[in-house]
């Protein structure tokens, strides 16, 4: 379906009225298009072939032979599209990633019917995938989807393609399948500006709680800046490291205006950086962004919540 | 899956028997040698699996292909036919299996395995064959579909299925209704070419070459030379005298057809039927009284002759008739071949006279040939007109003469010996014996050799002749009055020509029996019983198969539509492709209707099973009552819940599975009690 030409195009418009994006897909009459293969004229022309030996030697049964394998190129449209028709296509729950990175999408495909799926062929993008759905069974395929940028992520329309059983005819279908894939923003860690920087060591809000200060240790290369004790670097007692001993009890607030110089999205990479790093740290970290408030924390649950608000930020749902 | 990906073991194993249930059939028809080359590159495919290697010497296979193609045309020699093509096609597909690698080279060799499927049924074209075909396309089929599957995880030979040879079998029996109807309305084509087929190996009934022996080999044979369809009634056995071959020809010991004569396509010699011709020989012959109407079909022969009762006319286009009163075929009978005559028993062909070089060709013996006897001719003609040699002849073999299958050996000089020394023979025998001494006494006298008799089926009323039926006997020439039939086996058997064959010699056969051959199953009631439905299933086969050709096609369609045209043909086309999806409808239909009776019937055991346990109000519902069940402590606790979703599954999700239900309650029930 990539392609910019005009055709393509119309065609594009003409499948996306036809087949709007849905949440599950179920593959019928309307939606599965039929049309022979290569292969399938080869073996018609075979057919053809048997026909002439038949008429030539005048030989009712090579005939007979020539119709039996035109009747078996009909019937395989059938068993072709039967192959397809009635299966149900949907996509699971996918785990966010961070921009840049590939999506791992499950793409479900459900069979209802009392018969083997086989050889169901999915082409995403440049990449094919291929599996045999049991008869009144689910399987899962695992698509990747490669990332750019933050936000939510489209899942593209694909291509659901089987030939089974005598690749005589090729069955397809251009499911276009609503997915929730979500996208972080790329973590990019940055130094946040000195003022800032001042200015939360300064003089934190009253109800930030007390700073479990540890004391200094000798600055080793590689310290994130945030960690470096600039009161004392700047008093001119050289560069230590401030070692923090309590883990839960010293929210930071992650801030997008603490990224003042730099443009949204850096911002927020910068941010998420920071708070992948909290985590990691196991400190209690908060976010600051714009209106939205998120009470300082930790956990694996926290940390979701405040990548998911850095990734939509900005973001209207109208894409949902 | 691209063209360019590899075969698996699995695909290659499942191309390896489509090839091989495929050519095995041909080969049979063909010269040893081909099967060897071809089987020979199997073998060497195997080698070379076993020893891990993967292609084979690129030299060694230019050099097998070569000595291939060397064979064919050393043992053919050009023009090439149907038996030679088959012959480097079947051989080809076995070599290309050899360097076979990817799935594009996999495929081709499958469509070729699905020609070689059409070349089968130019060999043989019985039921058995036919169903063989049929077999061996399902095979190919199968191998097809196995190309179509994913080769993952296929690298172990042990993954090897026959699954996919029963659903192309399906799919084979569901095409069939579509096949049936494109073969009643196809419209035929005439040949283009009509390249002759010979299969010398496929070579059957008599031949163009009398000797003494000959048709004695053909009396042991129940094989069915050719089947008749008579209109009217049918003739008494002795009046059934199948004339096949004139042999004129006569060297000392056997009788031919003189090499001339053998020249289907001179035109001088055989007037061919809707052409125009210098000569007709149709008007050599006076045809008098009532003549019979009937239908031969007449068993691939590989000859160019044809049989019929004297004197025959033929409606087919196409075909001939010789100066010697025979039909041909412009090209050797490789099918199964139908031809309708009309017969005037009563006849004078050639009445007027022989021109000089025929009545020359009739007379000749090899000079010095048969000394005794053209003295005893002699010392006949001393008696009276030559007239009586015919007479004289025909007391001689009636008075001290045997007719028997078991003939003694003669030497060079058979007609003598057999005369003075033997005095027992085969119909070749007396045949050959009754030419030398009419020509000895100047009556142009000729073998005629054909069949003689016929079975008829107790039930469909058609003639059944056997190979068994064989015959020789001899026409001589007199003036005003033509050519008259003589049969010597007559004059020593008559039985044999008044019973038949089949009878006269059951007594003769009784000694050692065969209960396998031909009077062996006569024999035994129920035998016989069985070969004669299954003749009957032949001839049927014969009628509207085989013989299913433009003009059938048209009495068949116009029987069935009233009248042939375009517009009636739609219609029905239409109509038939309708009720067939309407009957795939009901199938469909009444098999979901199986399955909801099923089910309410599964519910009602259910139902009645549960009561046992809880009280089951009228209005509740299955998951009210699974709920009641569940609420009770008891070890099935677990399986009346897994039994409740199953039902709920079947009922609602229309997803459910019946045997699994059937299953869980089974086992429920055995609980309870």
């Amino acid at each position: 379906m990539a392609g910019n030409g005009f055709v393509q195009r119309r065609l594009q418009r003409w499948q996306n009225n036809r087949q709007p994006r849905a949440e599950c897909e179920a593959l019928t009459q309307r939606n599965l298009y039929i049309l022979p293969t290569g292969h399938g004229f080869h073996f018609i022309g075979v057919a053809g072939l048997v026909w002439l030996l038949g008429t030539n030697y005048e030989n009712n049964l090579v005939l007979m032979l020539a119709f039996l394998l035109a009747a078996i190129f009909v019937t395989s449209i059938f068993a072709t599209h039967r192959n397809l028709e009635g299966l149900q296509i949907q996509v699971g729950d996918t785990d966010p990633v961070f921009a840049g990175q590939d999506l791992e999408v499950p793409l479900i495909l459900s069979n209802d019917s009392r018969v083997w799926r086989r050889q169901v062929q999915v082409r995403y993008g440049e990449r094919d995938y291929s599996c045999d759905v049991a008869p009144l069974a689910q399987d899962k395929l695992s698509i990747r989807v490669p990332t750019q940028q933050r936000g939510w992520q489209q899942f593209e329309r694909m291509r659901v393609r089987g030939t089974f059983p005598l690749d005589l005819f090729s069955c397809w279908s251009w499911p276009c399948l609503r997915g929730r894939l979500l996208v972080y923003p790329k973590p990019v860690p940055r130094p946040i500006s000195r003022e800032e920087e001042q200015g939360e060591g300064r003089g934190a809000p009253a109800g930030r709680g007390i700073d479990d200060f540890a004391g200094l240790e000798e600055w080793r290369p590689g310290v994130s800046p945030q960690r470096i004790a600039w009161k004392q670097y700047s008093a001119g007692r050289g560069m230590f490291e401030k070692r923090f001993e309590a883990v839960a009890c010293n929210p930071a607030w992650i801030d997008f205006e603490h990224y003042s110089g730099l443009g949204v999205e850096e911002r927020l990479s910068a941010m998420c950086a920071k708070a992948l790093e909290m985590e990691s740290l196991g400190q209690s970290y908060g976010l600051k962004l714009g209106r939205q408030r998120i009470a300082p924390a930790q956990g694996e649950r926290h940390l979701r919540e405040l990548l998911t608000s850095l990734a939509l930020y900005g973001e209207t749902d109208e894409r949902q | 899956m691209s063209a360019n990906s590899e075969l698996s073991r699995i695909q290659q194993l499942w191309i390896v028997i489509a090839v091989l249930v495929v050519c095995i059939p041909i080969w049979y028809w063909l010269p040893l040698w081909v099967p060897a080359i071809a089987c020979g590159g199997l073998a060497w495919r195997a080698c070379l699996l076993w020893q891990g290697k993967s292609s084979p010497n690129r030299l060694l296979m230019a050099l097998v292909a070569l000595a291939l193609a060397m064979g064919v045309i050393w043992h053919y020699r050009p023009p090439l036919g149907v038996e030679p093509m088959s012959a480097i096609l079947s051989a080809c597909a076995a070599l290309k299996f050899l360097e076979m690698r990817r799935l594009a080279e996999g495929r081709m060799l499958i469509l070729l395995c699905y020609f070689l499927g059409g070349v089968q049924l130019i060999f043989s074209q019985d039921i058995g064959g036919f169903v063989l075909c049929l077999v061996s396309i399902a095979v190919t089929l199968a191998a097809h579909t196995n190309l179509n599957r994913d080769n993952e995880g296929q690298y172990d030979i042990h993954q090897f299925r026959m699954e996919s040879l029963w659903q192309m079998g399906r799919l084979v029996v569901i095409s069939l209704p579509l096949t049936l109807l494109i073969f009643v309305l196809a419209p035929r084509l005439p040949s283009f070419t009509l390249v002759p087929v010979e299969v010398e190996k496929a070579r059957s009934g008599i031949s163009d070459f009398m000797d003494p022996g000959s048709v004695t080999s053909l009396g042991l044979s129940g094989e069915v030379a050719f089947r008749v369809d008579f209109e009217g009634e049918v003739p008494p056995p002795q009046d059934r005298y199948w004339r096949g071959l004139v042999l004129t020809q006569f060297d000392g010991n056997a009788w031919s057809v003189p090499p001339e004569a053998r020249n289907t396509r001179d035109g001088e010699r055989i007037t061919w039927n809707g052409r125009n011709s210098r000569e007709d020989w149709r008007d050599q012959i006076e045809l008098l009284g009532d003549p019979i109407r009937y239908q031969i079909y007449l068993e691939p022969t590989h000859r160019p002759w044809l049989f019929a009762l004297p004197a025959a006319r033929i409606d087919e286009p196409g075909l001939g008739l010789t100066r010697d009163n025979n039909l041909v075929s412009p090209v050797p009978v490789a099918k199964t071949f139908r031809y309708g005559v009309t017969s005037w028993p009563e006849y004078l062909h050639q009445p007027e006279g022989l021109s000089p070089e025929q009545r020359l060709q009739n007379l000749r013996v090899p000079p010095g040939n048969s000394p005794m006897s053209r003295e005893l001719v002699n010392s006949w003609l001393a008696q009276g007109p030559p007239e009586q040699v015919v007479m004289r002849i025909f007391q001689l073999f009636n008075s001290e003469f045997t007719y028997t299958l078991d003939t003694p050996t003669y030497g060079d000089s058979v007609v003598d010996e057999f005369l003075f020394d033997g005095k027992a023979g085969f119909c070749e025998h007396f045949a050959s014996a009754a030419a030398v001494m009419l020509r000895m006494a100047g009556i142009p006298t000729r073998v005629v050799a054909g069949y003689q008799g016929g079975e008829l089926h107790p039930s469909q009323d058609y003639l059944i002749v056997h190979q068994f039926n064989a015959h020789a006997w001899v026409e001589f020439w007199l003036p005003e009055r033509g050519w008259r039939r003589f049969d010597p086996t007559a004059a020593v058997a008559p039985e044999r020509i008044e019973m038949g064959f089949e009878d006269f010699f059951a007594d003769q056969e009784a000694n050692n029996q065969n209960p396998f051959s031909f009077a062996g199953m006569r024999n035994m009631p129920l035998m016989n019983w069985v070969r004669l439905q299954f003749d009957s299933l032949n001839y049927a086969w014969l009628s509207w198969v085989l013989g299913y050709d433009s003009q059938a096609q048209f009495d068949f369609l116009s029987g069935l539509l009233g009248e042939v045209s375009p517009l009636r043909i739609t219609v029905a086309l239409a109509a038939s492709l309708l009720s067939c999806w309407a009957l795939f409808r009901l199938v469909n239909w009444l098999r979901n209707r199986l399955r909801l009776g099923a089910q309410q019937q599964m519910m009602r055991d259910y139902l009645k099973l549960a009561s046992r346990r809880v009280s089951v109000e009228p209005g509740d519902t299955l998951s009210r009552v699974t709920q009641k069940l569940a609420s009770n402590e008891s070890p099935a606790r677990q399986s009346w819940l897994a039994l409740g979703r199953e039902l709920e599954k079947l009922l609602y999700a229309g997803s459910g599975d019946l045997a699994e239900c059937r299953r869980l309650l089974r086992n429920l029930r055995r609980q309870q009690a």
